[in-house]
């Protein structure tokens, strides 16, 4: 159990003749949130699909739970878990369904134990009962995402992919969804990989970070990646918003 | 992996003593079912405290907590005083401070769906793409049919539903409609050379051998070859298919081959209907507006067609089907990027669909006419 959760090397990623990743290397550890950052169009979507095995990399080598990732090899659909940015929950299932849906796949509980076991997902991720019979064109964005998060709960993974959680969400809303993966990540050892470009999202959760720049990854704490020399990097870290966040953190708190 | 059980320890010290439950095994996800019936067959002595503990126990997850919890909850419902020992403290007080704490109606607003930034990569697929194509499309359906689920079955089901009964009142109405001109009108030449008699024989073999299946087809390929392609490709710009993906559902087993199994099926049906009702246009006319008895256009009929005429029409039905199913699923998997592209790729599913239609109906013409059929 001590290889990384999350392991890329050498990754090469080329749409025509625009190389989006060249040489990038990225290690999740265990038990660890990991943030990953960068501008538009740095890769950092392609990224993820890359880890998750849906987007197939022109070179490098993708290792996820001990599994490597490429077409045709067996996929640890069982041990992870994915939010994807819009949510992408099945617009003709109600919630429940969403939820109960990847339990049904991998698993032969009965009928009864299946619709309570998602009923408690959908209470972790913080949905209201009466959320459970909704189809998702009923549900706002935030409660989307949340019904989403309950389904990438779904089979107890250990390895949580959030893409954009907190994206489209007013203030309020992101901080609740942000202390729901704490908590949850307290209480469940897992470990979480964060795509984001929220500044909130990224002090208040992550315990290391990734930043995308010229097409690869330098990955650190917090203090160490802001003290990269690169202009996108001080440009992010060191603006007006960053610094307000970093020196208010203890107002948050 | 070893299985969960749990072992009923007899403390036989006087009264009031706890009957003790030993967990054993793997207490995971995987082995839920049997977690269940483990847990379905405990039936404690009466006692006043029941305690469970995890002695023999290798693996516990929430699931098998969970479980656990929702067991001792019951118990405490039949009176037992319930209790843990040995267990990791976070998995039963994360369950206790979910279940005791009903999420308070907090309805969290914030409604922003991103605009898709447009970016038209794929447009313009020149010939050479054709092959490909044409390989991918087998792949699906060989996929398809390799892993069947029961998700496939329902959803085959829920697509005949849609694509066949559904279209019988359009396509039954179009056909007839049609009869009803192509006999007016057939009448009206034949006449003139004195041949008016055959109006029926040549109404009757045409909507058999041609118009019947055609006309389904082509309705077919703007009702639901439209609808494959808008339902499969704002399920890729939403994520579901990579969401299917990423948890183990296959796309193809799930969508693609549901929908041409649907066609295969209804296509054929719909195109007996459509003939028969094309026959009714006709009986119609010429009932109506002609002075033909009915007994008459029955023998007439009788005497046009056999069973190989109606044969050369449904047997090309289920052609037409794939070909519509796997156009259309093919391009609306193909939307990647922006609701343009979607609408852009909804109109080439369409007009490709019917386009290989009517090239495929020209192709079975020449074989049938060669073969003499």
């Amino acid at each position: 159990m001590t290889e990384p959760a999350v392991s890329v090397q050498g990754l090469v990623t080329q749409f025509g003749d625009h190389r989006v990743h060249d040489g990038l290397d990225l290690e999740v550890r265990r038990g660890e949130i990991l943030s990953i950052v960068g501008g538009s169009g740095s890769g950092k979507s392609v990224l993820l699909r890359s880890i998750l095995g849906l987007q197939i990399p022109r070179e490098g080598k993708i290792e996820v739970l001990g599994m490597p990732i490429g077409p045709g090899l067996p996929v640890p659909h069982r041990r992870w878990g994915v939010l994807f940015q819009r949510g992408a929950l099945f617009s003709g299932l109600t919630v429940r369904e969403n939820v109960e849906l990847p339990i049904s796949l991998h698993s032969t509980m009965s009928a009864q134990t299946r619709a309570k076991l998602a009923s408690l997902k959908i209470q972790m991720a913080g949905l209201p009962a009466e959320a459970e019979d909704k189809v998702p064109s009923e549900l706002s964005g935030g409660m989307v995402k949340r019904a989403a998060l309950a389904r990438a709960l779904a089979l107890d993974p250990e390895l949580l992919f959030l893409d954009e959680p907190t994206a489209g969400l007013d203030p309020i809303a992101a901080e609740e969804f942000e202390d729901v993966i704490l908590y949850l990540r307290e209480s469940l050892d897992l470990t979480v990989v964060i795509i984001t470009h929220d500044l909130d999202t990224l002090y208040s959760l992550s315990d290391r970070v990734a930043v995308l720049v010229d097409k690869r990854a330098r990955t650190g704490t917090l203090d160490e990646v802001a003290e990269l020399d690169h202009p996108w990097v001080s440009s992010y870290f060191n603006g007006v918003r960053a610094r307000i966040i970093r020196t208010g953190e203890t107002v948050r708190k | 992996m070893t299985a969960p059980s749990l072992e009923l320890e007899t403390v036989v010290d006087g009264t009031a003593g706890p009957v003790v439950i030993n967990l054993i095994g793997d207490w995971k996800f995987d082995n839920a079912s049997g977690m269940e019936a483990a847990l379905q067959e405990l039936k404690p002595p009466r006692a006043h405290r029941v305690e469970f503990r995890s002695a023999g126990l290798d693996h516990i997850d929430l699931t098998g907590a969970w479980l656990l919890y929702s067991k001792s909850l019951e118990l405490q419902e039949d009176g037992y005083e319930t209790g843990f020992t040995g267990f990791r403290d976070v998995h039963m007080k994360f369950l206790s401070h979910v279940i005791e704490q009903p999420v308070a109606g907090g309805e969290t607003g914030g409604d922003q769906p991103g605009v898709f930034t447009s970016v038209m990569e794929f447009t313009g697929r020149g010939a050479v793409d054709f092959v490909r194509e044409l390989g991918e499309m087998t792949m699906m359906a060989i996929d398809g049919f390799r892993r069947p689920s029961a998700l496939t079955y329902r959803e085959t089901v829920n697509q005949l539903m849609d694509v066949g009964l559904k279209a019988i009142p359009i396509i039954t109405v179009m056909s007839f409609l049609i009869g009803v001109v192509l006999a007016y009108q057939a009448q009206g030449q034949l006449a003139r050379l004195g041949a008016g008699a055959f109006t029926i024989d040549l109404v009757a073999i045409s909507i058999l051998r041609e118009m019947g299946v055609l006309l389904t087809a082509i309705m077919v390929a703007g009702r639901s070859g439209s609808a494959f392609a808008a339902a499969l490709g704002s399920m890729k710009l939403n994520e579901e298919t990579d969401a299917m993906q990423v948890m183990g559902l296959s796309v193809n087993g799930t969508l693609i081959l549901p929908r041409i199994l649907g066609l295969v099926i209804a296509v054929p049906i719909l195109t007996g209907l459509s003939n028969l009702s094309g026959i009714g246009g006709a009986w119609a006319v010429g009932v109506l507006l002609l002075d033909i008895s009915t007994i008459e256009f029955s023998t007439r009929i009788a005497d046009a067609v056999s069973f190989g005429t109606v044969m050369v029409g449904i047997s090309k039905a289920p052609v037409f089907a794939m070909l519509i199913g796997a156009v259309s699923c093919l391009r609306g998997l193909q939307v990647t990027a922006s609701a343009e592209e979607l609408g852009q790729l909804t109109t080439r599913a369409v007009v490709e669909s019917i386009f290989l239609v009517i090239i495929a109906d020209a192709i079975f013409s020449i074989i049938y006419t060669e073969l003499g059929i």
